[in-house]
């Protein structure tokens, strides 16, 4: 085991605990050649995070700068439970500061290395990795390392870009060395096939993804899990109190003001300037709203999505693969015949695998790739469907199906 | 021996500049951001004030470019923002302009700062009431962008029953006094005025964790 011997990496004295005046930083959790994880504690809302703090100057001699941002830009867009979420980044002239949600457990190679694991509790770590993996949409077709994991007993700080390194030099990283080594007893046969088609060394048979979600051994006991997504909160979600709205037509429908309709302004809402992924649009319907919630939740229910949240006229969607597509749709009232229905959607844009970092000189060029893009996405708001999306489902995208539905009810 | 304007700039960049930091400094203080949100905030500010003419403002044009996809898309509200993030009213948008403004959508703004500004955007004609014609023109502006037809008695219905929700003193008009009461009720409208996405700033525009000026140990607030 390396010695922690560069002090000048961590955050040694005690004037520098309190980082930024928001985080009183702890003991060190783990390292790893480019930075330092520590425990600490939000000095605002007490909570536990954990602080990884990059050298810069490392960073800059290896030539990693890019990495770095990648990185930041992939965790920004992964949410997943078996994901540790990258809550705000700090930087001063010398270091990096990642703040990330605080997972209890540790890391899983420390698991591995302390004992065997059962056929069973093998099965649930890697029924996590494969969630966990497939979320990112990282390689379409063939199984590819995990990063950044967690669970209430795993959590990995670790590097996105040194995981998949690992990876790349030919390391079968949990899986091979010990996840799934099985007990010197027995392996079910099953699991015996699984393994042999995870090692297969040739990229082009070896099992892709989808493969090991619908493998009989893997199925066992596997609930894809749910999905979380603070973007798309429903508007009326909360107890705001608009109880002065109340209606005359006995449906309980908020009644807008002329105050409601003017905010519906495209030009009033400036989430646009900052970001592009939520989508919304209106209509007018003369329908009952009782009809256009029914609508909803039979389309929604034929395109395999499912109804997370239902309240009052308010309807919450998720679907698609691995939930990467969340859809909000409420109701109001304008007139007494008209109600106006919203639909606000976000399709997740995972990264597609070229902007994944490579070991080849590749990351040079896509550093100069990855600005413009999010230089025009910035600019000229679009939807794409995302490439996760696409490769699942073959028929048109979502939200050209909503979109018909909403013309169809505007008649 | 000569030196390229290049060789220049890529000098000044490397030194940084430290009037800037100072600058941020100050704007930190006196706003939501921190400094790294700031420096954050200026990469985001860079790609808005170039995307059309390239000189470090924001143009009405690159405004609505940001907004709408489209130089040329007029929209009533939009142009109001312009206006009020303008607030030296030299006709762009400054760097100090930009951050101010946007702070007070920020999620930890203080609320009686949302509720002001909304007054100011609803205030077309600068008198200091939101008047009955003003807010019509608003609803048409809006029922027009959504291509809604409703009938003139449709719509002096909603402004009737809004007017007579809002207008405490029975002047036919809203004062801000007036609409600090009437805010309250009906929280939802709120919304628009707070931007959760400010929260994450430093994530979407990362760029500054290579060149952020901010100093070791620097207490940053």
């Amino acid at each position: 085991m390396p010695a922690i011997e560069d002090a000048g990496d961590g955050l040694p004295s005690t004037a520098e605990k309190t980082l930024f005046g928001k985080y009183e930083v702890g003991r060190l959790l783990g390292y790893g050649a480019f930075a330092k994880v520590y425990h600490a504690r939000d000095v605002q809302t007490e909570k536990s995070v954990a602080i990884k703090v990059i050298n810069k100057q490392r960073i800059l001699k290896g030539g990693l700068a890019a990495n770095v941002k990648r990185e930041i830009s992939i965790m920004r867009r992964l949410r997943h439970p078996n994901i540790v979420r990258l809550l705000e980044v700090l930087a001063n002239k010398k270091k990096i500061y990642f703040v990330l949600e605080f997972a209890k457990g540790g890391e899983l190679f420390a698991k591995v290395a302390k004992s065997r694991f059962s056929e069973h509790l093998s099965r649930r770590y890697f029924q996590q990795l494969i969630s966990a993996v497939g979320s990112d949409g990282a390689d379409p077709t063939r199984w590819t390392p995990p990063h950044a994991l967690r669970d209430p007993c795993l959590r990995c700080t670790g590097d996105f870009v040194e995981e998949r390194l690992r990876w790349c030099k030919g390391g079968y990283l949990v899986l091979r060395h010990h996840l799934v080594r099985p007990q010197r007893r027995w392996t079910s046969p099953d699991l015996k096939r699984l393994i042999s088609r995870l090692l297969d060394t040739n990229p082009q048979t070896r099992i892709t993804v989808d493969e090991i979600i619908n493998d009989p051994w893997f199925k066992i006991g596997y609930k894809e899990v749910e999905f979380h997504c603070d973007h798309l909160e429903l508007k009326d979600d909360d107890d705001d109190g608009d109880s002065a709205t109340s209606t005359s037509t006995g449906d309980n429908l908020k009644v807008m003001n002329a105050f409601d309709i003017i905010s519906y302004s495209s030009g009033y809402n400036l989430s646009r300037l900052l970001d592009d992924r939520e989508v919304g649009e209106r209509f007018l319907s003369k329908d009952s709203p009782e009809k256009i919630i029914e609508k909803v939740v039979e389309v929604a229910e034929g395109e395999n999505l499912t109804v997370v949240t239902r309240k009052g006229w308010c309807v919450k969607v998720v679907g698609g693969y691995n939930c990467n597509f969340v859809m909000a749709v409420e109701i109001k009232r304008l007139t007494e015949e008209l109600v106006v229905v919203e639909v606000r959607r976000i399709e997740s844009e995972f990264p597609s695998r070229d902007c994944l970092p490579n070991r080849d000189s590749q990351i040079e060029t896509h550093e100069e790739a990855t600005p413009l893009r999010r230089q025009q996405s910035i600019l000229r708001p679009q939807v794409h469907p995302s490439p996760a999306c696409l490769r699942q489902r073959r028929s048109p995208p979502l939200h050209s199906r909503f979109h018909q539905m909403g013309k169809m009810m505007q008649k | 021996m000569p030196v390229s304007i290049k060789e220049c700039c890529c000098f000044l960049k490397k030194i940084g500049n430290p009037r800037r930091i100072i600058h941020f400094a100050l704007l930190a203080s006196e706003t939501s951001f921190s400094i790294n949100e700031i420096e954050a905030l200026y990469d985001l500010f860079e790609r808005l004030s170039h995307a059309i003419i390239e000189d470090g403002l924001i143009h009405k044009e690159e405004f609505r470019l940001a907004l709408f996809g489209d130089s040329s898309t007029h929209n009533l509200l939009a142009d109001r923002l312009f206006d009020i993030f303008d607030i030296k009213k030299n006709g762009v948008i400054e760097f100090d302009e930009f951050v101010r403004s946007l702070s007070i959508f920020h999620p930890d703004a203080p609320e009686s700062d949302k509720i002001e500004f909304m007054f100011k955007l609803y205030d077309l004609k600068h008198n200091g009431f939101i008047e009955r014609d003003e807010l019509k023109e608003m609803v048409l502006a809006l029922l027009s962008e959504m291509n809604v037809d409703l009938s003139n008695d449709e719509v002096e219905a909603i402004l009737d029953k809004t007017i007579l929700d809002a207008d405490l003193n029975g002047d036919g008009k809203i004062d801000l006094e007036e609409w600090k009461a009437f805010i309250p009720k009906y929280p939802s409208l709120l919304k628009n005025m707070t931007l959760p996405l400010l929260r994450e700033i430093t994530q979407a525009f990362p760029n500054f964790v290579l060149n952020t000026q901010v100093r070791d140990l620097e207490i940053v607030t």
